[in-house]
Formats: C-alpha cells, structure tokens, sequence
C-alpha cells in the first residue's frame, strides 16, 4: 500500500501552484509535510486526498488514481483533517463523530453496533468521550480539533491526511495532538501524513520530512538531514540552526536573515534562555512571521 | 419513513432529543389529525365530527358528503401536500446552500412560478385552466436557469454562487412582472390574489397534478438524508467522507425545485412556510437531526391550520393563505428567536 504522486502538476486557473512533484508514502510512515506559505503543501495533500483534479501527472493509491476511486471506496483508504472550518450547528459532539461513519454505511443500513463502538473508541482515543452530548458550537478550538479528529478516526481510514491540524491550538494542544498521531502510526500502523508549519516540530515528532517549496519537493528525508541551515535559507529564507539544548531534544532556533550574518556571533547560553521562554509561554520565533517581512 | 426506522438506534445514544423528538412528532401528528376533521367539519355550513365520521363510514346525507368529499377534503390534503413541500424545500436549500435564509423565494424559484401565472392571469385570462401547469413550467425554469447560471466546470454549483443567482434572477423576474401588472392594471386583484397564496376552490385535480412530482421530489429528499449532514461539514470534508457533493447539491436542488414548484402551481406563493418551518423543527427538537422527516409533517399542519384560519376567520369572505402564515407564523418565530439566543 502506497500513497504516490508521480510528475504531479495542479494548476488553479492560470496559476500553477504544483509543477511536478514526485512523493512515494509507504503505508504506516509518519511524515511531515512544511513549506512556506503559498509553496503548495496544502495543494499537495489536497490533490493526494482526491479533493483536486491533477492537471496532468497523477495521485494515485496503489497506483489507483484517486480521483477515479468511488468516494466512499476512497473515504476507507484515505482520511483528510481539513483545515478548520465553522463548525455544524446544532450537532452534539457524538453525532459529528457519527458522521465519520457515512462511508461504512449502504444506502439504507441501520445503526450497527459496529458503529455505535467505533464512535465510542475514537471518542475515548481523542479523549472526547465527556463532551459527547455537548454542541460543538460550544466548544474550544481545541476541543473541536480534538473531536474532528475523532470523526476522521470513527470513518477509520487507512490512511491520514491532516492539512495545518496545530492551527488555533495552544502548545500544550499541538503536543497532545501530536503525541496522539504518533501513537496513531505506532500502535495501529497507519500513515500519517501531516502538513506543518512548526519546524521544530515536524523535528521532534516525525520520522521523515518532506520540504515543499514553489510547487516542488526540495526536499525529502530524515527530519535531522532535510532541517539544515542550506533549507533553511533557500527555501524559508530565514537563518536557522539546529540544537540541543533542551532534554537532549533537538530544537531550531531561526532569526530573519540579515544581509551580514551576525548569528554565529551569539553565545550558546542566550539560545538556551529563548528556547526555555519559547516552552514557557508558547509564543515562538518562527519561521513564517519572518519570511513575510523579507 | 424508512430514514425514521433506520435511525432509531441512533437516536438511543442521546435519549434527551430522543425524548424531544417523539413529542414533537407526537404534537405534529395530532396537530395534522385534528386540522383535517376541523378542516372537514368547519366552513360555510358547519358539519359536526360525528357527520364527517359518517361519511367516511358511507351513511350521510348527499350534501354533506359531496362537501366533505369534494370541496373540503381535497382541499384540505392540498394544503397539507403543499405545505410539506414547501418546507421540505426549505431544509434542502438552507442545507446545500449552507445559508440559514435560504428557501424557494430566495432561490428564484417561485419567482419563476409567480412571473408565469402573471403572465397567465394578466395577459392570457382565456387559459386561466393552464396556471398551475404553466406555473409549474416557470419555476422549474427559473430553477434550471439559476443552477446554470452558478455551474462552473470541475467546481460544481457553489452556495454563494446559487444564492447570488437566485437574487438576480428574483429581481429580474420582480421587475417583469411588475412591468405586467402595471400593463394590465385591471388585472391586479387577480394577480395579487394568487401572489399571496391561496387553496380557495382546489380540488382533486390540483391534488392530482401535484402529487406525481411531490413523490419523486420526497424520494428524493429522503435519499440525500444522510449526505446532506456529512456535507454540512464542508464540502472537502464531505467529499474524503465519501458524499459525491456535486450530485448530492444537484439532486437536492433539483427535489427542492420540483416540490417548490409544484405547490407553487396550485396554492400560489405561500411564504413563511420554507423558510421557517425549518428553523422552527430545529428550535423545537434542538438537533439537526430528523429536521426534514419532521419539517415535513410541520410544515403540513402549518399550512393546513392557515389554511383553515383563512377561510374562516373573516367567512363567508376569504383571506389569502400566505397572509394568514406571515401574520401569525412571523410573530411566534420572532418569540421562538429571542427566547432561544440561537442564531447569535
């Protein structure tokens, strides 16, 4: 089993926004998506999931194009967290996760057991399960993403794509939840396919990286080989380094670039302290505040 | 009511709308019974129950029984057939177009009704026995016009777009037909009348003509159940949750077009009813759950008890249907509004 995009091209009207992109995802790896804004990551996992017709190339599941796939065929290969949209309203937390499970039912089949416990397992997997008769309007962001994933899990996909899942979420949120794909691609062998803006931690959480950049891949691999200081200029135009400091797990510390490079000047214990604030309170240098400014 | 049948278990996992919902289907149910004996005995002469339920029995007087059987009944079921389609019209519009104000006037499809029967009822009074079809004619071709109008290639019908469209056209055909009314001013009564809406002198054959395309529209309606709150999250994620969202939004608009247009054709333009019967299912049962099965029958009993209220109300003389549902409709949900902080 094999997600595929082979000389992938997707246009929006004039506009090429994929020009070739060649990406093979085994089924049970965990991978990152990042990129800077507008470079295609979305474009990419959309395409992948069906959503958008290649131009030309193709997106394929074991070389099955998918696009050509019957949707609900489809929705039991393949899941897609898209980015946050309203919520429904009206609609308790245990009905939206039971609309995950739209593509397991025929036409006129009935409620099954089956269903009723494969909602109560995502619920209790996204740790959802005392908010089942709360109205998702009345919810967090967090709790909402909490519970869109739990609908995702209840359709029970081979597959999981998620477009900027961290969006909204405070950084204990965004390590929970990635702490939950991690044992999602662990415990049950399923792909994870995550499009991140957060460097650091597409560096702590997945085992490979995939680097998005003007609609190509720039580059694919081990998340310590792909985040270097030659992708970190060329493609987010930012100064980067990678270290260590912290618990032994590696973190990255970016500035903008400046035209005469001062970086390598700073002592090591100045990094320490803004990578201990950054913990603390959760407002982080990243890459993407700073690329805009260039 | 398959979709009820199947949904049954579902509903155990959330026993307080569960409860919510067997009242409210409970009230409708007896709301429709008790409309159609006070709709058969009540009127010009009055007929007690005991009367009516002996002429269903076969032993009444001659009289009574051909203004039970064929003035009073046939009326009666068009007001109920009516009024389950217009709000049946309304949950699939305000649904696929994910837009709360959204109904069959808003969408120009009842405007294409009421410029055709304009046209019939000012220009041509010789044919006054084609207005429902040719009404019937209008609407699904304004309906046709403005799912074209909002296609694009690979994209589908959006919401915006069909909205939007809808505008455009309910203001383009406004205009034609008050160009016409203006042209033959001495036909305005007439117009007016049917406008507003009304069942006054419906019978079986209106019945009839109306009840092919409410069956197909219903079947229709019933089969998208399921899609239709899938697509409420987002067309990309109904889409990877296996709902085809183009044909689901193209049948929904297509059964909307045809139950909306088809009471169009005999009760005239009732308002209120698709837009905010909906709304009203959905504050009483608190759920987005079984709002079409149970906007259905609401919507049948509304009309069905206007439709009763307008007739008599201020007898022997006669008010137009859609005067009765806005004055009273409107003021009860503006109620239901401010006690229920929905739809902040």
């Amino acid at each position: 089993m094999t997600i595929a995009a082979d000389k992938l091209r997707v246009s929006f009207g004039p506009t090429e926004i994929l020009r070739g992109v060649d990406l093979t995802i085994q089924t049970g790896e965990i991978v990152a998506v990042v990129g800077p804004n507008g470079s295609g990551k979305s474009t990419l996992v959309r395409t992948l999931a069906g959503l958008l017709k290649p131009t030309s190339g193709s997106a394929t599941i074991n070389d099955q194009a998918v696009t050509a796939m019957p949707p609900r065929t489809r929705a039991g290969k393949l899941g897609l967290l898209t980015q946050t949209a309203e919520p429904p309203s009206l609609t308790t937390v245990e009905e939206h996760v039971g609309l995950g499970r739209h593509s397991k039912r025929s036409f006129l089949s009935r409620w099954t057991h089956t269903d009723t416990e494969a909602v109560r397992d995502a619920m209790q997997t996204c740790e959802v399960t005392h908010l089942a008769k709360r109205r998702m309007e009345n919810l967090s962001g967090g709790e909402r993403q909490r519970v869109r994933l739990a609908t995702l899990l209840a359709q029970d996909p081979d597959h999981l794509l998620l477009d900027e899942p961290l969006t909204g979420l405070d950084i204990e949120h965004q390590l929970g939840l990635l702490h939950l794909l991690q044992e999602l691609n662990s415990a049950k062998q399923r792909t994870v396919v995550c499009v991140l803006h957060d460097l650091d931690l597409a560096l702590r959480f997945f085992k490979r990286v995939v680097v998005i950049h003007e609609g190509v891949v720039a580059a694919d691999g081990l998340p310590s080989e792909v985040l270097c200081p030659r992708i970190f200029e060329s493609v987010f135009r930012v100064d980067g380094r990678v270290g260590c400091e912290v618990g032994g797990e590696p973190v990255i510390m970016c500035r903008q670039c400046q035209p005469q490079s001062q970086t390598s000047a700073d002592p090591p214990e100045k990094l320490v302290e803004l990578v201990v604030k950054r913990e603390a309170t959760s407002s982080y240098v990243g890459s993407e505040k700073n690329t805009t400014k260039i | 009511m398959t979709t009820l049948a199947a949904n049954q278990s579902e509903l155990e996992a959330s026993s307080p709308n569960a409860l919510r919902l067997k009242i409210g289907a409970c009230v409708v149910g007896v709301s429709i019974i008790a409309g159609l004996l006070a709709s058969l005995a009540l009127g010009a002469v009055d007929i007690s129950v005991a009367e009516v339920l002996a002429v269903f029995a076969g032993d009444a007087a001659e009289t009574t029984r051909r203004i039970v059987l064929d003035a009073r009944l046939p009326r009666a079921l068009c007001a109920v057939l009516a009024g389950c389609n217009l709000a049946v019209s309304g949950v699939l519009l305000q649904s696929v177009t994910r837009n709360p104000l959204a109904d069959p006037g808003l969408i120009g499809i009842t405007a294409g009704a009421g410029m055709a029967a304009t046209v019939v009822l000012a220009v041509l009074p010789g044919v006054a026995v084609l207005l429902p079809i040719a009404a019937f004619i209008g609407a699904m071709v304004s309906a046709v016009f403005v799912y074209a109008v909002s296609w694009r290639p690979g994209g589908g019908a959006s919401p915006v777009r069909m909205i939007l469209a809808g505008v455009a056209v309910n203001a383009i055909l406004g205009a034609i037909i008050g160009l016409l009314i203006t042209a033959f001013a001495d036909r305005i009564p007439a117009v007016m009348f049917w406008t507003t809406g009304s069942f006054n002198g419906r019978g079986w054959q209106h019945l009839r003509l109306m009840l092919p395309y409410s069956i197909v529209g219903m079947v229709m309606a019933m089969s998208l159940h399921r899609s239709m709150r899938v697509l409420e999250l987002g067309d990309d994620a109904a889409s990877t949750m296996g709902v085809r969202v183009e044909r689901t939004r193209l049948i929904a608009f297509a059964a909307a077009s045809l139950l909306a247009g088809s009471a169009a054709s005999v009760a005239g333009l009732v308002g209120f009813i698709g837009l905010v019967v909906p709304h009203l299912v959905r504050l009483v049962l608190g759920t987005n759950r079984f709002v079409l099965p149970v906007s259905a029958f609401a919507g049948a009993s509304v009309l069905l008890w206007s439709d009763l209220l307008a007739r008599t109300v201020l007898a022997p003389s006669e008010l137009p249907v859609g005067v009765v549902t806005g004055l009273i409709g409107g003021p009860y949900f503006i109620y239901l509004l401010y006690r229920s902080g929905w739809l902040r």
